[in-house]
Parts: structure tokens; sequence; C-alpha cells
């Protein structure tokens, strides 16, 4: 069974390259616009990896990781970061995220970074 | 009796000869008509009295070859002494009339005498009245002397009193012994006893006399007194003068009373007024040199030292009687020509500590030296300002900069600190300070260790500059720079992730994905574009080199051309109120982006009715465009019209967030006005105010 891939971003044309990124790589791919989306997917569904953009509009990523802490679950979740600064490297894994990414990144590097996070 | 006759009347010679010899010597040194007139009255005395010594005892009658010349010259010494007055103010005519007609009469009775009666013979009629013509010569013109001398004296100096008063005596006093002298009687005790009687006073009106027109020190330094209290109380006044202005005002009243003037002035070194005292004649020009003023003569005397020049406009018996204040004056003068130059030195030391202040308030740039070992730091005004303390109560000692140092920079600054004073090196530092009022201010110091012969440190000097402004400008550029950047990662990754993957796995995807794929790639391309353009414009705008050229709009014309320029989207509703003749000034191509970008954040930001108003108020235009959506959040109404703020979009592509910002920059450009209001209940209000075309 191919593992799910949860991306959370405001902006639709990366949700849409991620997606279609990681589709050819074999991941299945839930999107979500905001972070209350995103809180609101995770009550059902139990994603093997989280793509989680800090900058979002309303609740921000940090705020989105907080509410995380406190779910049961979170150690199981994978979550790598899009960072927009990579000074915010320190603080994604204090928050306990397994990876960061930096925009602008290359496909490839995307699916590299998912697909290492998923086995491990 | 005879014999002490004989002794007053050698005693009497040698005095009138003595006088006459100092009143020669004296214009023979000086000249001058004054000292000319002097001369010869008492030379012309002194001679007669030296012929009477040679003449034959009172039993032989003289020669007339001697008596005559001896009588002229005793006709000629009223007439002299009295043309000695007239040199310093002309007598009224009839006076100089009356004194030229008797002299001359007299003089020619004398060569008319045709002898001299004998030894105890009586006195024939024509002798008796040479000597009534003689005593009415002498009554008028010594008595005219003794009165005008006497009046002209009130006013003057105390020394230029008593001088031109004691000569007024001495005049009347020889009058009177002439007089006396032409009408007794001859060869009798009496006679002989009224002979001596009037030698006593002549001899007494010779030191009278010398006193007047040469008084010895020991009586000018008795008289002047007064006038050197007023001398010295003037140096005092000028030493501690520092303006020049003050130093004139204060010195001219008592330049005035030292010489009695009428007025006084004193002028800079290019003739330019400093003060004046009194009624200056011809509004205080230098040009004239005497005349009448207030229906008194003046003469003007004037003093010329380096870089001043002191005009007195005093009596015209100034010159000669008062030489001697006129030479308390020239140094009184001397003195203020060195008072003026420290004023100016002074005003020179404050013009230039007021222009380095001014500089340094301009610069916000304070100077500071500290002495090691001292507690004080002496301080610039301006360091007091950028510090925001009173420099009345407040003083700069290490102890209360350390404490109104930040707490985070205060171990990090005294330091520094610490490093620099050991190394004796130049040292730079920036740390930030808590106001008395709670603001905090960051601040750039430079500074210097100055090293004694020794090698240790002997003061410490610097500078202090307020860059509080200037960091949180370069904050702004940061910030902005970082949010441009943020802001172009997005369609960069878009573009190039899209393009790889088009690139290597194109024939994978299938039909659907390509199109969104190519969607993405033109939106994203578009966004980009879009982004660097506007960044491009508020980059001109800040510098102001974007191109504005007013003139007057129709501003229902480009509201339409605003509304086909961005096309609404379905469910829309646009409602437009402009009435078809109102205009404003502005540039009709960056007004139409103003409406525009305000069309645009409406239909994303808005709800579903959109309403473009505009209307005249108060010689202005209110254009306004109005949503009824969620209005502005409130955490971003204060920076809305800052770069990159930017709300959550309600439909379609995000914006730049640059939008308002150009926009309010453009309408401040038009010398309008542009603002936002939250509409109740719900919506929001852009506002946008502009000038009304004539």
């Amino acid at each position: 069974m191919s593992a799910t891939v949860l991306v959370v971003d405001d902006e639709q044309d990366i949700v849409l390259l991620c997606r279609i990124a990681l589709e050819l790589a074999g991941f299945t791919v839930l999107e979500a616009g905001s972070g209350e989306e995103a809180l609101t997917l995770l009550e059902t569904t139990c994603p093997d990896v989280m793509l989680l953009d800090v900058r979002l509009p309303g609740m921000d990523g940090w705020e989105v990781l907080d509410r995380l802490h406190a779910l049961p679950a979170f150690e199981q979740r994978r979550i790598i970061v899009f960072s927009a600064h990579k000074n915010s490297a320190e603080r994604a894994f204090e928050a306990g995220c397994r990876a960061m990414i930096p925009k602008p990144f290359r496909p490839d590097d995307l699916i590299r970074t998912v697909r290492s996070v998923a086995e491990s | 009796m005879n014999q002490l006759a004989r002794v007053l009347s050698v005693v009497e010679t040698c005095v009138f000869a003595g006088v006459g010899l100092i009143a020669v010597l004296r214009w023979y040194r000086r000249r001058g008509a004054t000292r000319w007139w002097l001369a010869a009255t008492f030379g012309a005395l002194g001679l007669v009295l030296v012929i009477a010594q040679f003449l034959p005892p009172a039993s032989r009658v003289p020669s007339l070859w001697v008596v005559k010349p001896v009588l002229a010259l005793i006709v000629i010494f009223p007439y002299c002494l009295y043309r000695f007055m007239n040199s310093f103010e002309p007598a009224p005519r009839w006076l100089h009339v009356a004194a030229a007609g008797i002299t001359g009469l007299l003089l020619a009775a004398t060569a008319a005498i045709p002898r001299l009666p004998a030894v105890g013979q009586p006195q024939p009629g024509y002798l008796r009245l040479f000597a009534l013509l003689f005593a009415a010569q002498w009554i008028l013109l010594a008595g005219a002397v003794a009165v005008r001398l006497w009046r002209a004296g009130k006013g003057q100096p105390t020394l230029a009193r008593r001088r031109m008063r004691t000569l007024s005596a001495a005049s009347a006093l020889l009058a009177v012994v002439a007089v006396l002298s032409a009408s007794i009687t001859k060869h009798s005790t009496d006679a002989t006893l009224s002979g001596i009687v009037l030698t006593v006073l002549a001899i007494a009106s010779g030191p009278l006399f010398l006193a007047g027109f040469a008084p010895p020190q020991l009586l000018i330094r008795v008289w002047r007194r007064q006038e050197e209290q007023a001398l010295q109380s003037a140096c005092v006044d000028l030493m501690s003068a520092t303006d020049p202005r003050q130093a004139v005002e204060g010195l001219l009243p008592q330049l005035v009373s030292i010489v009695a003037a009428q007025g006084a002035a004193v002028y800079d070194g290019d003739g330019t007024l400093l003060g004046a005292h009194g009624p200056v004649p011809a509004e205080a020009t230098l040009a004239p040199e005497a005349g009448r003023a207030a229906g008194r003569t003046f003469q003007q005397v004037r003093l010329t030292f380096p870089n001043a020049t002191l005009a007195v406009w005093a009596s015209p018996y100034t010159p000669y009687f008062g030489r001697g204040e006129l030479d308390l004056l020239n140094n009184l003068g001397v003195m203020a020509s060195l008072a003026l130059e420290r004023c100016r030195m002074f005003q020179r030391e404050r013009s230039a500590l007021e222009a380095l202040e001014e500089a340094q308030r301009i610069a916000r740039i304070g100077s500071w030296r500290w002495v090691p070992g001292t507690e004080t730091i002496a301080w610039s005004h301006e360091l007091f300002r950028i510090h925001g303390q009173d420099p009345a109560t407040f003083r700069p000692t290490i102890a209360a900069l350390q404490e109104v140092c930040h707490p985070e920079d205060r171990d990090r600054r005294a330091a520094e600190i610490r490093a620099a004073a050991a190394s004796n090196t130049p040292f730079e530092m920036e740390y930030r300070i808590h106001l008395p009022d709670g603001r905090v201010r960051t601040l750039h110091g430079l500074g210097k260790v100055n090293t004694a012969t020794g090698g240790g440190p002997c003061e410490v000097i610097g500078t202090i500059q307020d860059v509080t402004e200037q960091r949180r400008l370069e904050a702004v550029r940061n910030e902005f720079i970082a949010n441009a950047a943020h802001e172009l990662r997005t369609p960069l990754t878009t573009l190039t992730g899209m393009a790889m993957l088009l690139a290597t796995r194109r024939h994978q995807l299938s039909d659907a994905t390509l199109g969104e794929a190519f969607e993405a790639l033109g939106r994203q391309g578009e966004r980009a574009r879009v982004l660097i353009n506007n960044m491009l414009d508020l980059s001109q705008l800040d510098a102001q080199r974007i191109p504005i050229t007013m003139e007057q709009v129709p501003l229902a014309t480009v509201v339409r051309r605003a509304q086909e320029a961005v096309v609404a989207p379905a469910g829309k509703e646009v409602e437009i109120s402009v009435p078809e003749p109102l205009s404003a000034l502005a540039d009709p191509a960056r007004l139409e982006q103003v409406i525009t970008n305000l069309l645009s954040n409406a239909y994303r930001y808005g709800g579903r009715h959109v309403c473009v108003e505009a209307h005249r108020a108060g010689g202005r235009v209110l254009l306004s465009v109005t949503d009824d959506g969620p209005g502005v959040p409130d955490d971003l109404v204060a920076s809305l019209f800052e770069p990159f703020t930017r709300g959550q979009a309600v439909t379609g592509t995000v914006g730049s967030g640059l939008g308002l910002a150009i926009s309010r920059r453009l309408v401040d450009a038009f010398q309008g006005r542009m603002s936002y209001e939250c509409r109740t209940p719900h919506g929001a209000r852009f506002l946008v105010e502009l000038q009304e075309a004539a």
C-alpha cells in the first residue's frame, strides 16, 4: 500500500506541484489550504507524512505544530516543514519535525525527502 | 616803601615775563590761532614789564620814543586777550567792531601824544582823555573776556570749567588793576601804597592766568577727580562687556560726561554706527566737523583706533581747555577698541559654538569628553537631547550612563569601553538606551583615547549619533527584501518545479494534469511579472522618479476604464455612481491604476456587492470603493498601506501585497489623500480624496 502524504499550503499551485510530483513517485496525496483545514482532516485520517508550510494565513504552521503536540498520535506523524526562512530549521526540529524543505525546491528533492521520512 | 614797591615791581616783571615765556613756548610747540593770541597777549605784557624795568626812575621824565611803544603794547594786550577768547567762538559783530575801533583809536592816540608833563606838573587834558579811553578799552575787552569765559564754563567738565573761570577771574582782576593804575595820581605816599596794592593784585593775576592756560599737574589731578572716577567706571563696564552693543551702550554716557559733550557715537572699523548717545547731529554720520545743533555751537572731535572710531560732539572750548580730557578719551578709546575686539572674539566664538550645536542637532550627533579618574563626562547639548535629559538636572556620570543603557547591551558596552581604554585604540560601538519616557533609542558611538606624554590615557573623546531612524529604515528595508524574496519563492518554485516535471515526466502525466500544470505555469509567470512590475513601481515612487502628469481627469471615464481592465468575477454585483461632469486633478493612467487596484481588492477580499461612488466635498473630490465583505482584519488595519500586507483572499489568486502601498503613494503624488474605513455592520471602504479640477 502506498504511503499517504498530506500537503498543507495556502498556495494552490504549490499544492498542485507537490501532488503531481508525489503521485508520480507513487504516493497518495491529501490536500489542505489552511491550518484549520489540516487539523479537521487529521481528525479522520492519519497520513504517513505531512508537508506543512509555516506561513499560513490565520492559524500558521507553528500553531498547527503546537496543536499536534497535544494529540497522542503525534509521535508517529512524520512532518516536513516548508519554510521560507532557513533559520527556522532549528525551531522546526525543536517542534519535533523530521525534515525541512526550503522554498524554492526541486521536485526530485521533495520526493527524496518525503521518501526518506516515509521509510524511516 | 619805595624799596618794597621796587621789589614788587621786579617780582611782577618776573611773573609776567615767565607767563609770557610759557605762553610763547606753548604756541611754539603746538601752534594754532588760540595759542598764537595767547602768546601775543602775554608776550606783550611780559615785554612791557621788562621794558619798564629799564625806564628811568620816577623823578625823571622818560623819552616819548620809549613810552609810546610801551603804551602801544599795553593797548594791544586786552585786544590780544579778546582775540584769544574770540578764537573759540566768534563774538557778536558789535563787540568785534567796538574792540577793533577802540583799540585802533587808542593806538592812534598813543602815536599822537605830543609830550609828557614834567615831574610834579599836573596831567594835561589830552593825557586824562587818553587814560579814560584806556580804562574804557580794558573794561570793554578784558570784561568781555571775563564774562564770556565765565559763561562758557557752564556745562564744561570740571577741569575745563575751572580753567576757564580762573582765566575769567584773572582777566577781570587785571582789568581792575589796569583801570585803577590809570586813574591814580602819582608822586604821593598814597599813590605809592596804592601802587603796591595794585602790583600785588597784578602779581596774583599771573598764577591765575597760568592756572587757566597751563595748569600744573597737581591742580589737574585735583580738578579732574570726578572725571577720572567716570573713566574708571567706564573701564570696568568695558572689561565686563561681552557684546559690542552692550559695551558701547555702557561706554557712551561715561564718555559724554568726561568731556561734557553734547553727544557721542562709536563706529566700527568699516564706519557702521555701533551706538550713539545724546543729540548727535546730522543723523550720526561722521561728516560734520563743526556746526550748530540744538542752539549750541559744537566741535566734532574724532578719535580713530584700529577697529573703532569714536566721535564726540563737544563744545568749541573742548579742544583747548579739555585737552587733558581728550587724552583721557583717547585712553578710553584704546580700551574700547580692545574691548570691542574682545567682544567680537566672544561673538565669533559664540557663533562658532552655535553653528557647531546646530550642526550637531541636524546630524543628531553629540560629542563628549572624559578625563580618566573623574566621574562626570562633558557632554555637548545634543547629547542631552539625544538622551532626552535636561542639562540642568541630569549629570552624565559613568554610572548614570550605565543606568540608561538597555539592560541587554549594558555588559557588552562596558566591556568594549574597558577594552578600548586598556588598548588605547579608537573604538566604535552600538547600543540602545532607555529615554525617561520609556522609548528606546539606538546610538552609534565613536571614540578615541588621547595619551599623555607618559603614555597613559589623558582623555577620551568621542561622538554619539542617534541612529534609531537609520536602523528602523534598515529594518524596514531588510523586511521588504525578505518579503519580496518570499513572494518570489512561490512563483519560482512552481515555475522551475513544473518545468522540471514537464521536461522529464511529461509522458507519465494525464492530459488533465498537463492542463493543470500549464495553467499553473501561466498563473505563476503572470504573478512574478506583476510582482516585479509592482516592486519597480514602488521603488520608483519612493525615489519620486515616476513621472506624474497632472491633468483634469473625468472620473466617470476613468472608473469605466478600470472596470473594463479588471473583469468582475461571476456572482459579483458592481454599482457605479459617479456623476458624468465630475473631474479631479490627477495623472489619468495612474488614477486608473489606483481604481483598478481597489476594484480587484474588492473582488478578491470583499463581499458580493461592490460600489464605486464619487461626489464633491468642500472643494475636493471624494471617490470611494466599498464592499460588503468581512472588511480588513483589525490586526492588518495599522499596516494596511505598508508593502506586503495582505489579507486572506476569498476568491481567485493572491495579490502581490504591494497594490495598496503603490496606490497610497500615487494618491500622495496627486496631492490627495487615501484612507480606509471599516463599514458597519461589515465591509471595507477605501476613500480617495483628490483636488477638484477647476
